[in-house]
C-alpha cells in the first residue's frame, strides 16, 4: 500500500466508524453478527446469561424481542421456529411512572409486606402474557394494571392469589405444550429497578427460583440477562438446587478472536475499499448470510487468529514499535484494553478503533494504522470506558479514590487503611452503601454477609469487575491500564523518570 | 551506631543528592564562573568508599563577589555533613586550583551525570578496584555488531550452560553462524560439551588476556592464526549453512590457569577488564564473522558480570529459579545498577535487552504464577520507571504483569529429567524434538525473536 491508497481507505474506516453509535442498538438484521460462543446465550433452554458491562446483554435482549430482527436468528439457533410468543421485562426500556407493562417505582417502594417476590414475578409475567391467553383462550382472573386498580390492585391481587397465579402459568404452559409451541419472556436491566427491589437480593432470589421451577414447564421459555456482580452474592443462590442454574448458566464472553472479527465485519459494512482488501487478500466472499457483506474470515467458526492478524498486519505494521520486543499490535492492542480478567467489550474496541483511524492520520504514512495512533486509541477507550462504567458503578471512582496520590500496584493493606478512614471519616464502603441507597442503586455486595471485612467484600466487588487484579498471594492490588488511564493512577516503578 | 554510618552507602549518597538539590541555585550560578570542563561539580568515590568533591576554582571561592561567597560556604557545609564519616579525611574538598592535573579528572570517561539534580551539572565518578563497570556509559549500538547473547545467571546449576547449547543447537539448525564464548573463568564448562577433548583449540581466552597485557600484537596473532577457537562437535549433527564455533575459557596448552586467573581483572595500559574484553570479542567478531555469539557469562553477584550485562551491546538472559535467595540476590544487583548504571528514558538502555529466563520449571501453574510475581514485582522496584497517570505501558520502560513482551516475563525452559546431563554430542536422543520442544520451546521462540525472524508471540 503506498501512502495515497493508506490514506484513501483509512479515510473511508474513519468514516465508518464515526457512524457507530456509543448505544449500538441493532435495528436491521445486518447488525446482527454472531460469536459462536453466543449462540448458547440465545438457547431457549439456558434461561440465565451473565455478563459485563457491555458485554452484549442489552445487544441481545433487543434483537429477541423485536419482531424485525428475531426471524433473522432462526438461522443460527435452533428452535426458535416454534416460538409463539415473546414477552419482555425491561427495565431500561419499559419502567416508568406510568407503564401498563411494568409498576412504577412508587408503587415498588410500597411494596413491603403486600406481595412476596416470587409472586411478583409471576404476576409480572402473566401480565406479559395476557394478549397470548386471550389468544389461546386461557382465561386469566390477574387484574389488568391499565383499568382503575392499576398496578396497586394487581400486586394486591397477587399477594392474595399466589395459587391462582401458578394455575394461570401451568394452563398456558399446558396450551402451548400441546400444539408444540413456546413463549419466551426476556428479562433485562434488572439493576435499574427502583426503590426496595433494586436492594433487596430477595427479589433476585425469587426471579431465579421462578427460574428453576420453570424448568419443568416446556411451553414456557424465560431468558434473564444479569449483570456479573448481581450473581456474585452468595445469598443471591443461597436456595436449594441453585448450582443447577449456575451450572448452566451462560457467560457472554468475547474471544479476542471474536473482538477482531466483529470490527472487521462492522468495518466491512461501510467501507467498499476494506471489501477489496478482504477480498484481494484472501480471496472473494463465498457465502452470503442475507443482506450486507459478508465474507467468512470473518463469520467462521471458530475464527482463525491467524487470518485475523494477517489482515491487521495489512492495516497497521505487526510491532509497536520497531522490533517485536516492543510487542506484536495483533496481541498489544488486546492486551491493553483487557480489564482484570482480560476480557475486552466491543464497545471498548470500537471506541479505540475509531480513535486509533483519527490519530494514524498521517500524510506520508503508508500505513492505516500506526503505533501512536493506536496507542491514542487505548487511551480514548479507557476514559470512554470510565465514562460508561459510571452509569452502571458510580461508586467505583469513590472507591478508587483511595489511589489518588498512591500507585499500582499497591499493599492491599495500605487500600484497606485508607477505605476504613475514607476521605471525610466515614469508611469508604460504608460511604458507598449509603450512596446507593441514596440513589436507589444496586449495592454491589452482600450487605447481610457479617463474616467478610466491608473492605474485602468492596475488594473482591472491584476484582470481579475486573477494574482490581490481586497478585503476589492476595498481598498487592494491580490495575489493568484500561482503568489506570481513564481514573488518572500512576504506575508504580522504581525509576524515577528524568522529564 | 557508628558502624551504620559507614555501612549505610546509599543513605550518605541520598543525603548528597539532598544537599546538593537544597544549595541547586547558589551551586548553578557558581560553576556557571567556569567554562568546560570545569562548569562541573564532580563527587569521586574511592576505592576505599571513601567521598571527594572536586570543586572548580579554589577553596576561597574567590571567583564569587565577597558576597556571595558565605551561601557557597554554607553549601559546602552542607556537602561535608552529607557525606559524613564517608568523607575522605583529611581533607574531601580537592579544588581545581589545588590540583596539577585537574583537567584529566574532570575530563574522567567514568563520570557519570546525576540527572535528577538538572539543571546542576553534578557528575558521580566511582574508582572501584577491580573495574569501573557500572558507571560508563554503555557502547552505543552502532548495528555493526552480531546479535550477542549473555547468559547469566544469579547462581550455578540451574542449566545455563545447556541453554546455551541448546540455543547453539538451535541457531545452528536455523542455518546461523555462532560462536560462544566460554567466558565463565572461575567456573568454566559450556566448552566441555561443546568441545570433545581432542578438539579443543590451543589456548583459551584467558591465555589471549594474559598475552595481552604482555604482548598485545601477540594476542591479536593468536586469534588470527586460528588458535583460540574450534568448531564444535555439533556442527556435524546438522545440514546446512550453520556452523558453531567455540572459543573456550582454556585450552589444550594452557598452563598456570589459576595465576592467569589471578590477574585477570588488572587494568592493563589503563584499559579495565571491560575495555579489553571488547577488544577481545570484537577481534574475533572481526575473525570469524558470526551472526550471532553467545557468551556464558560469570554467574553470582558480582562486578564483571556486570561488563557483559551492560558494556557490550549484547541481550542479556537472566536465569532464576523461584526462591527468595535468588530475588535477593537480584535486587542487590539491581539496586547497584539502578544507583551507577547510566538509563535513558523510556528504556532504550540495557534494560530493554534484559530477558528473564526461569530455569528448571516444574509444570506447575502455581509455580508460575509465584514466578511472575516476584519477578514483576523485582522489575517495578528497581528497574521499570514510574508511569505518570495518563502514560500508558510502554510509553515509559513500565509493562503490565502478564505482558507477554515485558522483560520480566519469564521465558521457561521446562525440567525434564532426560536433560539432566544435556550432552547432545553424547547422546543423540536428546535432540529428540519432542524432548528438546518440551524443554526449549519458549528459549527458541525467544531467539526467533531476538533475530527478528517474526516470531510468533510470547503466550
Amino acid at each position: 500500500m503506498n501512502n495515497q491508497e493508506a490514506a484513501l481507505l483509512r479515510a473511508e474506516l474513519l468514516a465508518v466508524t464515526q457512524n457507530w453509535q456509543s448505544e449500538d442498538k441493532p435495528t436491521q438484521p445486518t447488525d446482527i453478527f454472531f460469536p459462536a460462543a453466543h449462540v448458547r446465550a440465545l438457547a431457549l433452554d439456558r434461561p440465565l446469561v451473565i455478563g459485563m458491562r457491555g458485554a452484549g446483554k442489552s445487544f441481545w435482549s433487543e434483537v429477541l424481542t423485536s419482531p424485525v430482527l428475531r426471524p433473522a436468528m432462526g438461522r443460527f439457533v435452533k428452535g426458535y421456529d416454534r416460538l409463539r410468543f415473546v414477552g419482555s421485562i425491561r427495565w431500561d426500556v419499559d419502567g416508568g411512572e406510568f407503564s401498563t407493562r411494568l409498576p412504577s417505582r412508587t408503587h415498588l417502594e410500597n411494596l413491603q409486606e403486600t406481595v412476596k417476590p416470587r409472586e411478583l414475578w409471576l404476576a409480572l409475567v402473566l401480565n406479559e402474557l395476557r394478549p397470548l391467553c386471550k389468544a389461546q383462550g386461557v382465561t386469566v382472573d390477574i387484574p389488568d394494571p391499565s383499568t382503575a386498580g392499576g398496578w396497586t390492585e394487581v400486586l394486591r391481587w397477587a399477594g392474595q392469589n399466589p395459587d391462582a397465579l401458578r394455575r394461570a402459568l401451568e394452563q398456558i404452559n399446558l396450551a402451548l405444550a400441546q400444539s408444540g409451541e413456546v413463549a419466551l419472556v426476556v428479562f433485562d436491566a434488572l439493576d435499574r429497578m427502583h426503590g426496595q427491589l433494586a436492594r433487596s437480593v430477595d427479589y433476585l432470589r425469587g426471579l431465579l427460583e421462578l427460574l428453576l421451577d420453570a424448568r419443568q414447564l416446556k411451553g414456557l421459555r424465560f431468558k434473564v440477562f444479569l449483570r456479573e456482580d448481581m450473581t456474585n452474592m452468595p445469598s443471591v443462590l443461597s436456595f436449594p438446587d441453585a448450582s443447577k442454574l449456575v451450572n448452566e448458566a451462560v457467560q457472554l464472553k468475547w474471544s479476542r478472536e471474536d473482538i477482531y472479527a466483529l470490527h472487521w465485519h462492522k468495518l466491512a459494512q461501510g467501507s467498499k475499499r476494506f471489501q477489496t482488501l478482504l477480498s484481494d487478500t484472501f480471496g472473494p466472499p463465498q457465502l452470503q448470510l442475507g443482506n450486507g457483506y459478508w465474507h467468512e474470515v470473518l463469520v467462521q467458526s471458530p475464527p482463525d487468529s491467524g487470518k485475523l492478524t494477517e489482515l491487521l498486519k495489512l492495516l497497521a505494521p505487526p510491532y509497536m514499535g520497531s522490533s517485536p520486543t516492543k510487542g506484536h499490535v495483533y496481541t498489544w492492542w488486546y492486551k491493553h484494553l483487557a480489564d482484570g480478567k482480560d476480557r475486552v467489550s466491543p464497545r471498548t474496541f470500537a471506541a479505540s478503533l475509531k480513535e486509533a483511524f483519527h490519530a494514524s492520520q498521517r500524510p506520508n504514512s503508508t500505513s492505516v494504522l500506526i503505533p501512536t495512533g493506536i496507542q491514542n486509541g487505548v487511551r480514548a477507550a479507557s476514559d470512554a470506558r470510565v465514562e460508561e462504567l459510571k452509569e452502571d458503578y458510580f461508586w467505583v471512582g469513590t472507591a478508587l479514590a483511595a489511589f489518588n496520590d498512591r500507585s499500582t500496584p499497591i499493599s492491599v493493606k495500605e487500600i484497606y487503611g485508607v477505605w476504613s478512614i475514607g476521605v471525610d471519616g466515614t469508611p469508604t464502603p460504608r460511604l458507598i452503601s449509603e450512596q446507593c441507597f441514596a440513589k436507589n442503586v444496586f449495592v454491589p455486595w452482600d450487605e447481610g454477609d457479617r463474616l467478610t471485612s466491608n473492605s474485602q467484600k468492596l475488594r473482591d466487588t472491584l476484582v470481579e469487575l475486573g477494574i482490581l487484579i490481586l497478585r503476589d498471594e492476595d498481598s498487592r492490588l494491580d490495575m489493568p491500564d484500561i482503568y489506570r488511564l481513564g481514573y488518572r493512577i500512576r504506575k508504580r516503578g522504581g525509576v524515577s523518570p528524568r522529564r | 551506631m557508628t558502624v551504620d554510618l559507614y555501612l549505610k552507602t546509599q543513605d550518605r549518597i541520598d543525603a548528597i543528592r539532598g544537599a546538593l538539590e537544597a544549595h541547586k541555585n547558589d551551586w548553578c550560578q557558581y560553576l556557571q564562573l567556569f567554562s568546560a570542563p570545569f562548569n562541573t561539580l564532580l563527587i569521586v568515590r574511592d576505592w576505599q568508599g571513601r567521598i571527594h568533591f572536586g570543586v572548580p576554582g579554589n577553596k576561597k571561592f574567590d571567583k564569587l563577589s565577597e558576597s556571595s561567597r558565605p551561601a557557597m560556604r554554607a553549601a559546602r557545609s552542607a556537602l561535608e555533613a552529607a557525606a559524613g564519616v564517608l568523607l575522605f579525611d583529611p581533607n574531601g574538598f580537592v579544588y581545581q586550583d589545588e590540583l596539577f592535573d585537574a583537567e584529566a579528572l574532570w575530563a574522567s570517561a567514568d563520570k557519570v551525570l546525576w540527572d535528577e539534580l538538572e539543571p546542576l551539572p553534578a557528575y558521580w565518578i566511582e574508582r572501584q578496584a577491580k573495574e569501573k563497570i557500572w558507571t560508563q556509559s554503555p557502547s552505543p549500538a552502532d548495528g555493526a555488531n552480531p546479535l550477542r547473547i549473555v547468559y547469566f545467571g544469579i547462581k550455578g546449576g540451574v542449566g545455563r550452560s545447556s541453554a546455551l547449547l541448546a540455543s547453539a543447537y538451535h541457531l545452528l539448525d536455523q542455518g546461523k553462524k555462532v560462536l560462544v564464548l566460554d567466558a565463565d573463568f572461575e567456573s568454566p564448562g559450556v566448552s566441555a560439551t561443546l568441545l570433545a577433548e581432542e578438539l579443543r583449540p590451543d589456548y583459551g581466552l584467558l591465555d589471549w588476556f594474559a598475552l595481552d597485557a604482555l604482548r598485545p600484537d601477540l594476542a591479536e596473532e593468536l586469534i588470527s592464526t586460528g588458535r583460540l577457537y574450534e568448531r564444535s562437535g555439533l556442527d556435524s549433527m546438522v545440514s546446512g549453512e550453520g556452523t558453531v564455533w567455540v572459543a573456550p575459557s582454556f585450552g589444550r596448552e594452557t598452563q598456570d590457569y589459576v595465576g592467569k586467573l589471578g590477574r585477570l581483572y588488572q587494568d592493563v595500559a589503563e584499559q579495565g577488564y571491560v575495555q579489553r574484553f571488547k577488544r577481545l570479542l570484537g577481534s574475533l567478531e572481526a575473525q570469524l564473522t558470526p551472526d550471532v555469539v553467545l557468551i556464558d557469562s560469570r554467574a553470582g553477584i558480582d562486578d564483571t558480570a556486570a561488563v557483559a550485562l551492560t558494556q557490550l551491546d549484547a541481550h542479556a538472559l537472566l536465569f532464576a529459579t523461584h526462591g527468595r535467595a535468588t530475588w535477593t540476590a537480584y535486587e542487590h544487583l539491581f539496586k547497584h545498577w539502578l544507583l551507577f548504571a547510566q538509563l535513558k528514558d523510556g528504556g532504550e538502555d540495557f534494560r530493554s535487552r534484559l530477558h528473564m529466563v526461569s530455569a528448571l520449571t516444574p509444570v506447575d501453574t502455581t509455580y508460575d504464577q509465584a514466578f511472575i510475581d516476584a519477578s514483576y514485582r523485582l522489575f517495578l522496584d528497581h528497574l521499570y520507571e514510574e508511569l505518570a497517570p495518563e502514560q500508558m505501558e510502554g510509553e515509559g520502560f513500565n509493562f503490565g504483569a502478564e505482558d507477554p513482551d515485558a522483560p520480566h516475563r519469564p521465558w521457561r525452559i521446562r525440567w525434564d529429567d532426560v536433560l539432566r546431563h544435556f550432552d547432545p554430542i553424547q547422546n543423540l536422543a536428546q535432540l529428540d524434538a519432542a524432548v528438546f520442544d518440551k524443554a526449549f520451546g519458549e528459549l527458541k521462540q525467544l531467539l526467533d525473536q531476538l533475530l527478528g525472524a517474526g516470531a510468533p508471540d510470547h503466550e
